[in-house]
């Protein structure tokens, strides 16, 4: 799946305790990063916020993955300054997809 | 005195004696008394000791008795024919004017009724959406985990059955979501997430990858005819390939032999989509009724493979875009249907797409 999401290196935290201090920590700084909106304790907003002010990671690409499949919420993301959303629960056969033209560059809104 | 009696409670009774004003309600003409120590039937009424005279008349629109209008006069003989002729006049128009503001009254409250409806409808869409998805998407990730084999080895027998059961949920997730699509439209609540960079060339791909699969058993050509200077339009990307997706796969259904031309043309400040085939066509009468909900011609129907609600989202997706859908069609020629959408979408239109049915 890697493979197919043309991803070389993949890293998952299941909670966002020290979150910027963990990534800084990854052999290489990431170019993607996925944000679980309704994580604790910090939130996806609060760790976009966090990302961008951090001068290693500000420029990498946040995705929002968000259980909303309501127009106005996700366009709220947008506002908040988010590259792009994905909507859970994540489909396993469209994922790879979705991340490979994130990778490339595209803006993806993928709202179900 | 009015506010007075009212605060008391004091009401009258429609068979109350000796009450003059119920009298007058119940027969429903005007009582005038001009001498009321004459009068057996009158009733002094304790806030007006000193009355005299007396009129009575009863407040009607057309058959409707709206209430009474009472009058009291501590002078005696106050009411002659023209006075009673005066004061009937206004309590006619004193009737129509309590009838508006009652039937005023009625109507905000239906507003009010109407409102919190309109929300429950809402919040029903928006849970149902996930409710409804969310145990189907489990389905289809699972299937599909373990048809490619992430489970463990999966021999060609199996995994013809687990592709099997993976075409029919996405059948399912198609019908789902026409379904929910179709409800936000009839409630008013389709909305377009807007983006400025729709490529078009990008969404006709995906359209002709997801047809190709439904045509490769069939003597059918999908033709592509595409201008190479289409400009990037303004609108909902998931919405137009979904639009661009009922068309083609229509088109798809009912073509058993020939060729389906999916065409994208430059226009200026407009792009001109067309899917035209070589099907039965549709009859003048249908051509109309096909862009309404559940109506399929008798070729749909004996196809049966979709709800008839295609044509009617597709017309209301192309309407949120500011755009036009048309079609030309003769039995026995085959079916042209063509959309033009503007490069630059009106910013109101991006909440219409509310489309009148009924």
């Amino acid at each position: 799946m890697t493979k197919a999401m043309k991803v070389q290196n993949l890293f998952m935290f299941e909670e966002s305790s020290n979150f910027v201090m963990r990534v800084k920590e990854l052999p290489k700084q990431p170019d993607v990063i996925l944000l679980d909106i309704h994580v604790t304790p910090y939130d996806g907003f609060t760790m976009l916020q966090l990302v961008r002010e951090d001068a290693d990671l500000k420029n990498a690409k946040v995705i929002a993955l968000t259980a909303s499949v309501m127009n106005e919420e996700v366009e709220a993301l947008r506002a908040r300054g988010f590259d792009g959303a994905i909507s859970k629960p994540l489909s396993v056969s469209l994922f790879p997809g979705l991340i490979a033209r994130i990778v490339a560059g595209e803006s993806v809104w993928h709202i179900a | 005195m009015g506010r007075k009696m009212r605060a008391e409670e004091l009401a009258f009774r429609l068979n109350a004696q000796p009450s003059l004003v119920a009298k007058a309600a119940r027969d429903r003409q005007n009582i005038v008394i001009n001498n009321v120590l004459q009068e057996e039937a009158h009733a002094d009424n304790p806030y007006l000791p000193l009355t005299q005279s007396e009129a009575v008349l009863p407040m009607l629109v057309g058959d409707g008795l709206v209430g009474v209008l009472g009058l009291q006069s501590e002078i005696r003989d106050r009411f002659g024919p023209d006075d009673v002729e005066i004061f009937s006049t206004l309590a006619e128009q004193i009737a129509i004017a309590v009838q508006n503001a009652q039937l005023y009254e009625r109507q905000t409250q239906l507003a009010e009724e109407l409102r919190q409806t309109d929300q429950a409808k809402s919040q029903f869409l928006a849970s149902m959406s996930h409710e409804l998805r969310t145990p189907l998407n489990a389905i289809m990730n699972f299937t599909e985990m373990v048809a490619v084999g992430i489970m463990g080895p999966v021999n060609d027998e199996q995994k013809e059955l687990l592709d099997q059961s993976l075409d029919s949920s996405k059948h399912l997730l198609n019908l789902i979501n026409d379904v929910l699509d179709i409800s936000k439209i009839q409630a008013g609540r389709l909305t377009l997430f807007v983006e400025d960079d729709v490529n078009l060339y990008a969404e006709v791909k995906t359209v002709v990858n997801m047809i190709e699969p439904l045509l490769k058993d069939k003597p059918v050509t999908l033709v592509q005819d595409i201008d190479d200077n289409l400009p990037l339009l303004t609108g909902d990307k998931r919405r137009i390939r979904q639009l661009m997706l009922n068309l083609v796969s229509n088109a798809a259904k009912f073509t058993d032999e020939g060729t389906i031309t999916l065409s994208a043309k430059n226009r200026g400040t407009q792009v001109q989509l067309a899917v035209i085939d070589c099907g039965p066509g549709i009859v003048p009468a249908m051509q109309e009724v096909i862009f309404e909900p559940f109506m399929q011609t008798a070729d749909g129907v004996r196809h049966a493979l979709g709800t008839g609600l295609g044509l009617p989202i597709t017309k209301s997706l192309v309407a949120a875009h500011n755009g036009r859908i048309w079609l030309e069609s003769k039995p026995g020629e085959g079916a042209a249907f063509y959309v033009t959408l503007p490069i630059q979408m009106n910013h109101n239109a991006k909440e219409r797409g509310s489309d009148d049915y009924e």
